[in-house]
């Protein structure tokens, strides 16, 4: 309560309410003091005074308390009753009974405790006593007198103390005004109405009142230098090809640079889902990069967005990729014919190839032998093999049906199918396989990445050796990782780089287009595929992301290739 | 050689003449002038500028003393009570009147009997049984007339009064009436008069019911100390304070109009009632 009641005090009242109080409160206890030791000096003053006086006069005093001489003692008496501050004096005799009085008229006499009494003594014998009534309304009032003058000089004290701290205050508050007006000046940027403080003060007010002038000014500078600035870079970023958002918490656009006539971020998006992706992402991240359709201007355009949370704002920046997106699918399409072309034209030469025995042993039909005819059979059949592997290779059962499927399961039955082969040549096995991993991928496919996979490890690896079969989900990448290892001796730099051309093959009975197939799903299926080779063998490691597909693109592998790596163990 | 020779003479006779100027012991009681020191100094030292003499004071507190002195022939003149001149010639000692003060042209005054302004008492017989002051045993105004009066009213003044202060000075007896420390008082009235003069608000405070006398006034003695030439030179210096300003001022301080001739003057009833008294004190003394 009374706590609140100073807070709600102005500064004028509270300074003077503490000096009027300090000078009130300092005069209060000099003031009770002063009279307290007045009083005790007066009374000290006057037993001292009468003590001394009784003293000097106590040999005539004894001579004429024995002569009986009142009239002389009377005299004494009266004398000393002239003094203000005695009311009364007597002398008596050593039975107390009266002799003389200061008061002729006095009828009769009562021994009173207040008396001051002084004995008059001859020989140490008591012969009677002078007592004193010391007048106490006489010095009360002197102490009333003192203590008026005391209140009347405080009182004065107490004025001007009031005056010195109205005078102060007066003069604080008057700089404190002159505070106010330049603080609200600066607030309206009224820059140049800014006055500069001239008090003949030198205190810390002043100092503080000059500091802020000097800040002000400094403010002013750099407040100028920061528009400057901020003109500077929104001409910057008004000139920007790059569309930049800025969105409140809510999704309002606040602030775009190419005068959208938009006023939630959510109309830009053609699909909800990547809006809601973007959201996600935001709780747990400070970005996100997403390759999107959005409606811009009223137009679907390909972007890639970037959005980032700062503050409590999000800034979109959107870069149109719509013709880059157009010019890839050109390349893409030119590609695929270029491929198209060099297949086809290995495709031919092989054919060819086999068709130039085949033509020599049709030439003359009647003359073939039954060796002739098996040749011939044969070579039909490997036209047969390579079409047939062409054709997988052209147009692979490749489409995801929709369904994820348990590759561990999968992957385990192929190795129980395969067993006869890794037997054949007495190789161990040595497999890790997590249970129940699933990957949206098409079945068959996968069992033409496996099989061809193992297949050529088997092909590879020594007699006796060991094949190392590891299917395992990788946590931190979210993907699942199938690695197929042999101890065999390795690819050889010289065609490293060529082992996923079509057509190409080291082996007398291939057809080139094993690995060729696997490359091609694992980029369909926007996997990964590593290559680490040495002399004691290979490891063909697939790797297939269980996230979205664009986000691998941009997010985790900008250069998306497949590495081959020469380890030299 | 000569001519210092005299100088030298002539400077050791002034220097012997001046130190071996002969010395007047001047009485004087508390009695009648109180405490007035400096008027009393004042006259001394105009007594040595008219005739002379280097004047010694000698103040006594009462009569008694400087009649004792006067006998001793410690004092060579003096101012006393014409109670004390009586006292003194009746023990044959050989003193001469030398000046008296005459006051309204006459060398007489009175004993006034004053009691406080507020008294009932209407006369000095209504005191009786009253506190009453009187200044000295030895003084007339202040004790034998008023003592005298009362018994020739029938009165012994020891049994009339409850009780007799002696203040041993008119001045005092007239402040201890004044105080109310007694009831009454008898005073000389050449006393009154002066004080009148000196102190009115005391005076204001009492009031005269009864005048007793008149009696010839306190005289100026001289003793057998002092010869002729001398006594004449100094009785020329009292007679003739009168004809200069210092002289009166100082009279007028004393109270005094001028101090003249004792020629004629006659103590005979001061006499008589100092015997008549001394009969009754040794009758009442015998009774006792």
């Amino acid at each position: 309560m009374i706590k609140s009641l100073i807070y709600s005090l102005s500064i004028r009242t509270k300074l003077l309410l503490l000096l009027t109080g300090f000078s009130f409160f300092i005069s209060l206890v000099l003031g009770a003091n002063a009279v307290l030791n007045d009083k005790r000096i007066v009374e000290e003053l006057t037993d001292n005074f009468l003590s001394s006086y009784i003293k000097s006069n106590e040999n005539i005093l004894t001579s004429y308390i024995v002569d009986n001489n009142k009239w002389e003692l009377f005299k004494i008496l009266r004398n000393l009753s002239e003094n203000k501050f005695i009311e009364s004096a007597y002398v008596v005799d050593k039975n107390g009974k009266l002799i003389v009085s200061s008061n002729p008229r006095l009828k009769e006499f009562k021994y009173d405790k207040n008396m001051n009494r002084y004995d008059i003594k001859s020989f140490d014998h008591i012969i009677g006593s002078v007592l004193v009534k010391k007048d106490t309304k006489y010095i009360n009032g002197l102490i009333l007198d003192y203590i008026k003058n005391t209140v009347f000089a405080f009182a004065v004290i107490f004025l001007f103390s009031l005056a010195v701290a109205f005078l102060i205050s007066e003069r604080i508050l008057e700089r404190i005004r002159f505070a106010k007006k330049n603080l609200k000046l600066i607030s309206n940027k009224e820059w140049d109405s800014l006055e500069k403080p001239t008090f003949a003060e030198k205190d810390e007010l002043t100092e503080i009142l000059n500091a802020l002038y000097k800040m002000s000014k400094e403010l002013q500078v750099y407040i100028e230098e920061i528009n400057n600035l901020k003109k500077f870079y929104s001409e910057i970023l008004f000139q920007l090809e790059n569309i930049v958002i800025v969105c409140d918490k809510d999704g309002n656009i606040v602030f775009n640079n190419k005068d959208l006539n938009v006023d939630k971020i959510s109309k830009i998006f053609v699909e909800e889902k990547d809006l809601q992706n973007i959201n996600e992402t935001l709780k747990k991240e400070n970005s996100k990069i997403l390759e999107t359709k959005l409606n811009i201007k009223d137009k679907n355009i390909w972007a890639i967005i970037n959005a980032a949370v700062y503050k409590d704002r999000c800034i979109f920046t959107i870069s149109d990729i719509s013709e880059i997106k157009a010019l890839q699918e050109q390349y893409n399409l030119a590609q695929r014919l270029s491929t198209v072309g060099d297949i086809g034209a290995s495709l031919a030469h092989e054919l060819k190839n086999m068709l130039l025995p085949l033509n020599l042993y049709l030439e003359d039909i009647n003359s073939l032998d039954k060796e002739d005819i098996e040749n011939t059979k044969s070579i039909l059949k490997k036209m047969n093999k390579l079409i047939k592997s062409f054709l997988n290779f052209a147009k692979p059962p490749t489409e995801y049906t929709g369904e994820p499927v348990n590759v561990s399961e999968l992957l385990n039955e192929i190795l129980f199918i395969m067993t006869p082969a890794f037997q054949r040549k007495k190789i161990v096995l040595d497999k890790y396989i997590q249970k129940d991993l699933y990957l949206p991928i098409n079945q068959t496919a996968f069992e033409i990445l496996a099989i061809n996979l193992i297949k050529n490890a088997v092909e590879a690896s020594f007699e006796r050796s060991k094949i190392c079969i590891i299917l395992r989900k990788d946590k931190k990448q979210n993907a699942v990782e199938f690695s197929v290892k042999d101890y065999g001796s390795g690819i050889s730099p010289e065609v490293r780089n060529k082992i996923f051309e079509p057509f190409f093959s080291t082996k007398q009975e291939g057809t080139g287009l094993g690995l060729s197939t696997v490359y091609r799903i694992v980029y369909e299926n926007n996997g990964d595929i590593l290559v680490d080779t040495g002399k004691y063998g290979t490891t063909f490691t697939v790797r297939f992301y269980l996230e979205d597909s664009n986000e691998n693109i941009y997010n985790r592998r900008p250069d998306r290739s497949f590495k081959i790596l020469g380890k030299v163990n | 050689m000569v001519k210092k020779f005299f100088i030298f003479i002539f400077l050791a006779v002034v220097f012997i003449g001046i130190s071996n100027a002969k010395t007047i012991i001047f009485g004087i009681t508390n009695v009648t002038v109180k405490d007035d020191y400096y008027t009393i100094s004042q006259w001394a030292k105009y007594l040595e500028k008219k005739t002379g003499y280097k004047i010694k004071l000698k103040i006594t507190k009462t009569y008694d003393e400087m009649q004792y002195f006067i006998e001793n022939k410690s004092v060579d003149i003096a101012y006393i009570c014409g109670a004390t001149y009586v006292f003194l010639k009746n023990d044959n000692v050989n003193v001469k009147l030398l000046a008296v003060p005459y006051f309204r042209g006459k060398p007489q005054y009175y004993s006034y009997i004053i009691v406080p302004k507020n008294s009932k008492a209407k006369s000095f017989l209504d005191l009786e049984g009253k506190r009453f002051a009187f200044s000295d045993p030895k003084s007339n105004s202040g004790s034998i007339a008023p003592s005298y009066y009362l018994y020739k009213k029938g009165f012994f003044y020891k049994n009339f009064f409850k009780e007799i202060i002696y203040t041993y000075s008119h001045a005092e007896s007239i402040e201890a009436v004044a105080y109310g420390f007694v009831d009454g008082a008898a005073v000389d009235s050449l006393v009154f008069e002066n004080m009148k003069r000196i102190n009115p608000d005391i005076i204001s405070k009492v009031k005269v019911i009864q005048k007793l006398g008149p009696f010839p006034t306190t005289p100026i003695v001289v003793n057998d100390t002092i010869s002729k030439t001398e006594a004449n030179k100094l009785r020329e210096a009292f007679f003739n304070m009168k004809n200069d300003k210092e002289g009166k001022i100082i009279l007028s301080r004393l109270g005094v109009d001028y101090f003249g001739s004792a020629e004629g003057l006659d103590y005979l009833v001061i006499e008589h009632m100092i015997d008549t008294l001394k009969r009754v004190n040794r009758i009442f003394k015998k009774n006792d």
